[in-house]
C-alpha cells in the first residue's frame, strides 16, 4: 500500500462560522432587560436619535408592543398634563381675571384623577384615528410602502412626543412640534421614503387648507379689483 | 370581479397568525369608544377649535367630525351625515371593521391589501372624496 501524505487543509476564503450580527432592535422590543430600563432607553434613544430609532422598529414583529408603549408614554403625558392643569388653574384664574380674559370649558377637579383613569381609552382612539389619517396622506403621496401596521408602529413610537406634556404651560406646544418631527421622522424611517415625501404627507392637510386659502383669496381679490374697473362700488 | 380590485390596487389575502396583533388593537380602540360613549358629550368641550375656521371662517375639511361623532354617539345618523357625511362614514366602518377584526381573523376572512404604490386614479379618487366632502361643508357653512 502506497504510502500517501496526508491532506493539506486548502485555503478558504469564507469566513469562520460565528455569531451573525443582527439588525438593531429598538430596546422596547429587545426582550433582554426589565421593561422599565427598556422604556428609559427607548424614549433616549427617541428623542436623542430619532432617525436611528425609528429604522430599529421591526415591520413584521408583534404590534402589541409599540402599542403598549404608546399607551404607557400617551397616559403618563396626558395625566402629568391633567395634574399641571389641576395645579396652576388658580394662576389661570388670576390670569384671566386680570386680562378680562373668559375661561374656557373647564373639567371639575374631583374629576382630573376619573379622567386619568381613562387616560389609556384616550390615547389608544388616538393612536388608531392618528395612523389611519396619516396612512390615508401617505397613501396619497405615494408614501405607504410598508402598510398600515408600519404606519400605525411609527405613530405608537412617536406618542413619545406625548410625554412632553408633562412641561407646564407650553408643553402642548412642544408636544406638538415633537410629535411632527416623529411622525415625519418615523414614517420616512419604516416607509423607506425620502424625509421630504414623508414631510409632504404630514403637512399636507395643513397645505390643502393652505392652497384653498390663497385661492379664494386671489378669487375674491380679482372680483373686488374688477369691481373698481367695472365702476360696481361707485353705485 | 378581483381584476376590477387589482386595477385599483386592491387585492385580498387571507387572514392570519400576524394579522392577530393588529386586530387586537383596534379591537382596543372600539372598545375605547364605546367605555367613552357616555362620557364623549363632556370630552368634546376639550376638543381645540379648528383654527382654520377660527381665522378665516371657512371649515376645514375635518370640521364637523366631532359634531358628527356626538350625533352618532346619540343614535342620530342623518344629524351624524349632514355634519360631516365623509368622516361619518369613515367612522362608522372603521369602528365596525375594529370592533369584528379579532373574529374575521379568527375565521381567515379575506383581509384587503394595497399595493406599496396606489395607482394615479386611486389617489384621485380619494383627493376627489375629501374635496367633495370638503365642498360640501363648505358650502353648508359647517
Amino acid at each position: 500500500m502506497e504510502d500517501q501524505p496526508p491532506e493539506s487543509p486548502t485555503p478558504t476564503l469564507e469566513p469562520a462560522p460565528g455569531p451573525v450580527a443582527a439588525d438593531p432592535v429598538i430596546p422596547w422590543e429587545a426582550d433582554d432587560s426589565p421593561w422599565a430600563s427598556r422604556l428609559v432607553a427607548t424614549i433616549q434613544l427617541l428623542f436623542t436619535r430619532p432617525r436611528e430609532a425609528f429604522a430599529s422598529v421591526p415591520l413584521d414583529g408583534d404590534l402589541l408592543k409599540p402599542f403598549v408603549f404608546a399607551l404607557v408614554v400617551g397616559s403618563i403625558g396626558f395625566s402629568l398634563n391633567l395634574l399641571w392643569e389641576g395645579l396652576v388653574r388658580g394662576a389661570m384664574h388670576d390670569l384671566m381675571a386680570r386680562t378680562g380674559g373668559t375661561p374656557r370649558f373647564e373639567l371639575p377637579l374631583v374629576a382630573i384623577p376619573f379622567m386619568a383613569l381613562f387616560s389609556p381609552a384616550l390615547v389608544a382612539l388616538a393612536v388608531v384615528c392618528t395612523a389611519a389619517i396619516d396612512h390615508l396622506f401617505l397613501l396619497i403621496v405615494g408614501g405607504a410602502k410598508r402598510g398600515f401596521g408600519a404606519t400605525t408602529r411609527a405613530v405608537c413610537y412617536g406618542f413619545a412626543a406625548q410625554l412632553l406634556l408633562a412641561l407646564p404651560f407650553c408643553g402642548g406646544f412642544f408636544a406638538g412640534i415633537a410629535g411632527l418631527v416623529f411622525s415625519i421622522v418615523g414614517f420616512s424611517a419604516v416607509h423607506r421614503i425620502s424625509v421630504a415625501q414623508a414631510a409632504l404627507a404630514v403637512l399636507l392637510p395643513v397645505l390643502l387648507c393652505c392652497a384653498c386659502i390663497a385661492l379664494a383669496l386671489v378669487t375674491y381679490g380679482t372680483a373686488f379689483l374688477g369691481s373698481f374697473g367695472s365702476g360696481a362700488l361707485m353705485k | 370581479m378581483s381584476a376590477n380590485f387589482a386595477s385599483w390596487g386592491l387585492s385580498f389575502r387571507r387572514a392570519g397568525p400576524r394579522d392577530r396583533s393588529l386586530a387586537w388593537v383596534l379591537a382596543f380602540a372600539a372598545a375605547s369608544i364605546a367605555a367613552l360613549s357616555p362620557w364623549l358629550p363632556v370630552l368634546a368641550r376639550f376638543a381645540p377649535a379648528c383654527p382654520l375656521h377660527a381665522w378665516t371662517g371657512v371649515p376645514c375639511p375635518g370640521c364637523g367630525t366631532t359634531r358628527a361623532v356626538l350625533a352618532l354617539v346619540r343614535g342620530d345618523v342623518s344629524g351624524a351625515l349632514a355634519w360631516n357625511p365623509l368622516a361619518t362614514l369613515a367612522l362608522a366602518f372603521g369602528v365596525g371593521a375594529a370592533a369584528l377584526a379579532p373574529a374575521w381573523v379568527a375565521l381567515r376572512g379575506p383581509m384587503p391589501v394595497l399595493v406599496p404604490v396606489l395607482p394615479a386614479r386611486a389617489r384621485a379618487l380619494l383627493v376627489a372624496l375629501i374635496a367633495l366632502d370638503w365642498a360640501y361643508l363648505v358650502m353648508r357653512g359647517v
